[in-house]
């Protein structure tokens, strides 16, 4: 597979990729206002949001395990629909879904909700964009599973019964 | 809780670039499914600077034997995928990380 060959390649690579890079932002910035949205926004298929820097979110607090409503989740966006320059604050279920490809531009999350993004039925051949922005949240506390090994686990986060057996194929 | 920046749900490609991910479990993750190459995916990660998290990217399949569906062409993406942000102080720069300075690298298992 790809991984077997990448993995013959890396002490040449290794000098290849230190290329130079821009800097990319690590803090939240500031907002110009908030917004409070009590029920989803909808972006329509090809349309767009310019959330001009605003921290918007629904006034509900994050619950993980929840049956999702139109209340639950600050924006939808229908398909080749385009989000931009929004702050998606603290108090959400969930921040955005994507019904199909979409495009994000300079999208914050200052707290993320078990989720940031979920692209939810993108078609194959389709691609989403996630340019600029950035995230916060709260790391779950550490199994066990991720920390010893040097390949990622396909491992589910609770049930660890078998995960020797869970390593990802290469 | 297992807090995950961006999923893909469905199929094709994501592309993630000029990001700043803090305090997550994984940057992208797709869940994984039964049938071997069920749903091809593909994600191309670029210039992401990552602090306290766990992975870069992740795949979850409860079934065991799955293929591998996440795929890539970016190379500097699969240097990420062997070791990320496992010491939580170090700043992780993709696109610019060298495999060797990822801490606890130590090649094929």
């Amino acid at each position: 597979m790809k991984y077997s060959l990448a993995l013959l390649a890396l002490p040449f690579l290794c000098a290849a990729a230190n290329i130079p890079r821009a800097a990319t932002v690590t803090t939240l910035p500031a907002y110009t206002g908030t917004l409070t949205l009590t029920t989803a926004t909808r972006i329509p298929a090809g349309g767009s949001y310019d959330g001009k820097m605003k921290r918007i979110d629904t006034g509900h607090p994050c619950e993980l395990d929840v049956e999702l409503g139109d209340a639950d989740i600050v924006f939808i966006l229908g398909e080749g629909a385009t989000l931009s320059n929004v702050i998606i604050g603290p108090a959400q279920k969930r921040g955005v879904h994507c019904l199909g490809k979409c495009t994000l531009n300079n999208v914050w999350w200052s707290k993320t909700c078990y989720y940031g993004l979920s692209i939810v039925n993108q078609k194959a051949g389709d691609k989403t964009t996630i340019s600029g922005g950035g995230a916060f949240g709260v790391k779950a506390a550490d199994n066990g599973m991720w920390s010893d090994l040097n390949v990622m686990t396909r491992a589910d986060s609770v049930e660890c019964s078998h995960r020797e057996q869970r390593r990802w194929y290469r | 809780m297992w807090n995950a920046v961006i999923e893909n749900n469905g199929a094709g490609t994501v592309e993630i670039s000029n990001f700043y991910a803090e305090g997550f479990n994984a940057l992208y993750k797709s869940p994984g499914y039964s049938a071997p190459g069920a749903i091809a995916r593909h994600a191309i990660i670029t210039n992401v600077s990552a602090k306290n998290g766990n992975n870069l990217a992740g795949e979850f399949g409860a079934l065991v034997g799955a293929d591998l569906n996440l795929d890539t062409d970016d190379i500097r993406y699969q240097l990420q995928l062997w070791r990320y942000c496992k010491d939580h102080e170090v700043e992780l720069d993709l696109g610019y990380q060298c495999v060797q300075q990822i801490p606890g690298y130590h090649g094929q298992e």
